[in-house]
C-alpha cells in the first residue's frame, strides 16, 4: 500500500490542479493504476494544441500533428468514466478542419453527457475559429 | 474578539500511538471536523485520532496554533501586511519535510478537515513533482509497484500521449 493510494479523489484531484493540466495530466496518468483512473474523474479538462504540437513540430506535418491531437482528445474523452460529472471542458486550439471531424462531434457528444452545460466558441484570431 | 474567553478552553487530542495533546479550544477550532463535534456537543474531553500517530498530530498542532493566532483575513479590511508575509513564511518552512511525512499530514488534515492545510500540502507535492519525468515522479511520491501499469497498457498510454514525455 502506498500513500497516494489512500488518498481520496478530491484531494488527488486537487493536486492536479496545481499542475499544468494539458501536460502533466497526460504524464500523470500513466503514474500508476490509480493515477490512471484517477484521470477519469477528473472534472476539468483542457486541451492546448499549442503545447501538443511543441514537441511534434518540425518532425512531422501540420496535418499529422492536427490528426494526433484530434486522436488525443478523442482517446482521452473516451477513457472517462460516464457517470463521472465533468464541468470544464476546454480545447485551445485552431480548428479548422477539426471542427467538422466526426471524432470532434463524438467529443461533444460525449462532453454533454458528462455534464458539461455552456459551449463557447471563441475567436483569437479574427480569422480562425476557437471553441 | 472573542478569543480571549474561550482561549482559556482546553481540548485534549490523543494519537493512535495513546500520545496525549493538550491544547486550546480556539486552536483545535481550526479544524472543521473537530469544531462540528464540539458544536454537537460529541466531543468528551478527550477526542481519540485513532488513524493519525503522534509525529503527525504535534506538526498539525503547530500548523493550527500559528494558524488561530494570525489575524484571519476576513476579520479586518486593513489586515496588517506583516502577519500575512509571516504567515507565508511560517508555511513555507512548514512544508519542508519529508515526503512521507507530507502525506500524512494530508491525510490527517483531510480527516480533520482543515481547509488550508490540505491546500498547502496538494501545493507543495505539485511543486515537487513539477516538470519531472513519470520515473521520477513514481520515486517521490514512493509509489507501489504492485500498482502499476502493466507494460502494454503503459506502452499504449504512452504511445497515445507520446507528445507529453519528450
Amino acid at each position: 500500500m502506498d500513500e497516494m493510494s489512500d488518498l481520496p479523489d478530491p484531494i488527488v484531484h486537487q493536486i492536479m490542479s496545481c499542475l499544468n493540466v494539458s501536460e502533466m495530466i497526460t504524464r500523470i496518468s500513466t503514474l500508476s493504476k490509480r493515477f490512471f483512473s484517477i484521470w477519469s474523474s477528473y472534472p476539468v479538462i483542457v486541451f492546448d494544441e499549442m503545447t501538443f504540437a511543441r514537441t511534434l513540430q518540425g518532425r512531422l506535418r501540420e496535418d499529422t500533428i492536427k490528426d494526433r491531437f484530434l486522436d488525443h482528445i478523442y482517446n482521452l474523452v473516451l477513457r472517462r468514466r460516464i457517470d463521472r460529472v465533468l464541468s470544464e471542458f476546454r480545447v485551445k486550439a485552431n480548428l479548422g478542419k477539426i471542427y467538422t471531424d466526426n471524432r470532434f462531434d463524438s467529443v461533444i457528444a460525449i462532453v454533454l453527457v458528462n455534464g458539461v452545460r455552456c459551449l463557447r466558441k471563441g475567436k483569437r484570431l479574427a480569422k480562425d475559429p476557437y471553441i | 474578539m472573542s478569543t480571549s474567553s474561550s482561549s482559556s478552553k482546553k481540548i485534549v487530542l490523543k494519537s493512535a500511538d495513546n500520545e496525549t495533546f493538550e491544547i486550546d479550544e480556539i486552536v483545535a477550532l481550526e479544524s472543521q471536523a473537530i469544531k462540528n463535534m464540539i458544536e454537537d456537543e460529541c466531543a468528551d474531553n478527550v477526542i481519540p485520532l485513532g488513524n493519525i500517530d503522534s509525529k503527525t498530530l504535534s506538526k498539525i498542532i503547530e500548523y493550527c496554533k500559528k494558524h488561530a493566532e494570525s489575524p484571519k483575513k476576513d476579520d479586518n479590511a486593513d489586515i496588517d501586511e506583516k502577519a500575512v508575509e509571516d504567515l507565508k513564511s511560517f508555511d513555507a518552512e512548514f512544508a519542508k519535510v519529508d515526503m512521507p511525512l507530507i502525506q500524512d499530514i494530508l491525510m490527517a488534515a483531510n480527516f480533520l478537515n482543515i481547509d488550508n492545510l490540505i491546500g498547502l500540502m496538494c501545493r507543495t507535492i505539485a511543486d515537487r513533482i513539477k516538470g519531472k519525468t513519470p520515473e521520477e515522479i513514481r520515486k517521490i511520491l514512493n509509489i507501489n509497484k504492485n500498482d502499476l501499469l502493466s507494460p502494454e497498457q503503459e506502452a499504449k498510454a504512452r504511445e497515445e500521449n507520446s507528445w507529453a514525455f519528450d
